[in-house]
């Protein structure tokens, strides 16, 4: 890692924007190719999402649950935990929200804005509960982070489908969703009629806090050292306490992510609205080298990608779907050494995560 | 639950197994060689997919399963290309190509069929029991082949590290490609045999199949035979939430969808005894 940490700024972020640069190459190569009308359906991809007020605002608005997953994938990467959970926790994040917003709706003289903290809150709270599953299972019984978190988070997703869709069901509507959410505990729009709310300077006030943590505070440090050299964490005495940590502020933020689809311009919890954001999040957390300075521009790059897709799918003849291939060759790109030094976070790699390896 | 049900209960449980226990041992040649692919999830859905579309152009089962291998032995041969070749983190192009594979297969059926939901190939249903038997025994061969060929051996040394391989005489990049190549298409198979259980792709269909196959890699120890065990296990919690499902259990006839959560959090707490089990084995604490 030391190679990497050495690289200036410039040096790390200049072959991840030529590689992004050539996935949106592709996404020009297929525009030429599968469109009958190259010219329209390339200006509505790489246009469209910059050509209006609404269309632009929404863009961002969407890349604010992303940006929140992806942040909360580098503090568990940094610390040296594989947390594949994300979709799931992100999913109890949607139903806890809901539920709470639902909840304050009834009582009445509460202040909006304490409202909808609480339903934040209570997001991040069932998202970093799920999380800590995982982080409880390693340091329990030793059972990799890698696998728990998927399987509990998938356990979770399946179980909050069902509730959102059967038992907490608004029945008055043709959608599987539960009620629709008071209007003043949702997230305030910033620009109506635009759908861009405040969760996008949450997420902005969390990238923040994260970059703070991660290179400022002494907890993050102590989380990137551990993630670093593990051995070396051991001996100076840090507690494997931190490794649980990580992995609850990566829940906690995932978790956020969920109440922001919800407290956005959904308003309410509908089944399977999590859509990928969890897996997506990870991706972007990768692409960002783990950095939650990086983080802002992928998440937002995603989100371009998403826009420009659906743009194009409306405008023209192309599909909706090829975001999700530009992200994959974005990802092929950037971690091929093609595109200059990369090194994933040692994920799993530290020896607090992984000691139970050692010996077998 | 009747007497009369177990028979089938075990029909249903092995052919819930059977894909599992490929694809677990597909992922168990790539540990092995130190180069574990997170991609099996990826494999197989293209596999699904292309099954279905094949098995639906031609109506002939024995070439839909042949193209779903195809599926995952192509997608397989880019994680290694990239991985081996151009020095890619292999977590990372695995990753893509689970987000690759849904959005690549829901293009190409939109392009096709003009839709990106259920694709019916009832050619595929043809033989239900012969799918059955070519997978359980396309595991265990390939099991066999891993734990007790040279070829499984020189994947272990290839997976000891490249110098380990050097000293050896091995060259660890081809058996590490060669091991991807065989996950690949084994859980192209697999998923080959999923659109076969209900003759169609339905997207989505693998469901975390994948990751259950890396499951089962390492709760099976990190022995193919292992692996296929825990397959079993697995196939079975499959099997009881489908029955589950299907009877409705008394007074909570909503409740039917949220048994399909049972096989996750049963296999994390299966994952979870077990590594507690083995530490208090090993003694330690």
């Amino acid at each position: 890692m030391s190679d990497r940490s050495s690289l200036s700024l410039a040096e790390r972020a200049l072959p991840r924007i030529a590689a992004l640069g050539a996935s949106l190459g592709f996404a020009a190569l297929y525009a030429l190719l599968a469109s009958s009308d190259p010219r329209h359906a390339l200006a509505a991809f790489f246009v469209g999402p910059f050509s209006s007020r609404y269309s632009f605002y929404s863009l961002l608005e969407s890349s604010a649950p992303l940006l929140a997953c992806a942040l909360g994938a580098c503090i568990a990467f940094r610390a040296g935990a594989f947390n594949l959970g994300g979709e799931g926790q992100v999913s109890v994040g949607t139903l806890a929200a809901a539920l709470a917003g639902g909840a304050l709706g009834g009582m009445g003289g509460l202040p909006p804005l304490a409202g909808i903290a609480i339903a934040i809150l209570a997001a991040a709270a069932a998202g970093s509960a799920l999380a800590l599953l995982s982080a409880i299972a390693w340091r329990r019984a030793g059972a990799q982070v890698m696998l728990t978190s998927f399987l509990f988070a998938q356990a979770a997703s399946i179980a909050v489908d069902w509730a959102i869709g059967g038992p907490l069901r608004d029945p008055g509507s043709n959608l599987l969703a539960m009620p629709l959410i008071a209007r003043g505990l949702r997230l305030p729009l910033l620009l109506p009629p635009s759908p861009l709310s405040f969760a996008f300077p949450i997420a902005l006030v969390l990238a923040v806090c994260a970059v703070f943590f991660t290179k400022g505070s002494r907890a993050g440090s102590e989380i990137r050292l551990l993630g670093k050299n593990p051995d070396f964490a051991r001996a100076i005495g840090l507690s494997p306490r931190l490794g649980a940590w990580a992995m609850g502020i990566s829940g906690a933020l995932a978790g956020v992510a969920g109440s922001f689809l919800v407290l956005g311009q959904a308003g309410r919890a509908i089944v399977g609205m999590t859509g990928g954001v969890g897996w997506n999040g990870l991706a972007v957390a990768l692409i960002a080298g783990s950095d939650g300075l990086g983080a802002l521009p992928a998440a937002l790059f995603f989100a371009w990608l998403d826009a420009g897709a659906r743009q194009a799918s409306i405008l023209a003849d192309l599909s909706p779907d090829a975001s999700s291939v530009l992200k994959a060759v974005a990802l092929f790109l950037i971690t091929a050494k093609l595109a200059g030094p990369y090194r994933r976070p040692r994920i799993g790699g530290g020896k607090f995560w992984k000691r139970r390896e050692a010996g077998s | 639950m009747s007497l009369d049900t177990l028979p089938s209960l075990g029909l249903a449980a092995l052919s819930s197994a059977a894909p599992l226990g490929l694809a677990a041992v597909g992922g168990f040649a790539t540990e092995s060689a130190g180069s574990l692919s997170i991609a099996l999830e990826g494999c197989m859905l293209a596999g699904a997919f292309s099954a279905a579309a094949v098995g639906r152009a031609t109506g002939d089962a024995a070439l839909g399963m042949a193209a779903g291998a195809m599926a995952g032995l192509l997608l397989s041969s880019l994680v290694g290309a990239l991985a081996l070749g151009l020095g890619a983190d292999v977590f990372v192009v695995g990753l893509a190509v689970n987000i690759l594979a849904p959005g690549a297969v829901s293009m190409v059926s939109q392009a096709a069929y003009g839709t990106k939901g259920v694709l019916s190939a009832e050619a595929l249903r043809a033989g239900e029991l012969r799918i059955l038997a070519l997978l359980a025994a396309a595991a265990l061969l390939l099991a066999f082949f891993l734990s007790r060929s040279v070829f499984g051996l020189r994947l272990r040394v290839a997976g000891a590290g490249d110098e380990v391989a050097k000293a050896a005489g091995i060259a660890s990049g081809p058996y590490r490609y060669a091991a991807h190549l065989i996950a690949g298409a084994s859980s192209g198979l697999a998923g080959a045999a999923l659109a076969a259980g209900i003759g169609a792709y339905v997207p989505g269909m693998s469901t975390g199949r994948g990751w259950i196959a890396l499951v089962a890699v390492f709760l099976g120890g990190r022995r193919p035979g292992g692996a296929l065990l825990a397959s079993l296990l697995f196939g079975l919690l499959f099997a009881l939430a489908n029955l589950a499902q299907g009877i409705g259990f008394p007074g909570a006839a909503s409740g039917a969808e949220l048994l399909q959560a049972v096989p996750y959090a049963a296999t994390a707490i299966a994952l979870v005894a077990w590594r507690r089990a083995k530490r208090g084995r090993e003694g330690r604490t």
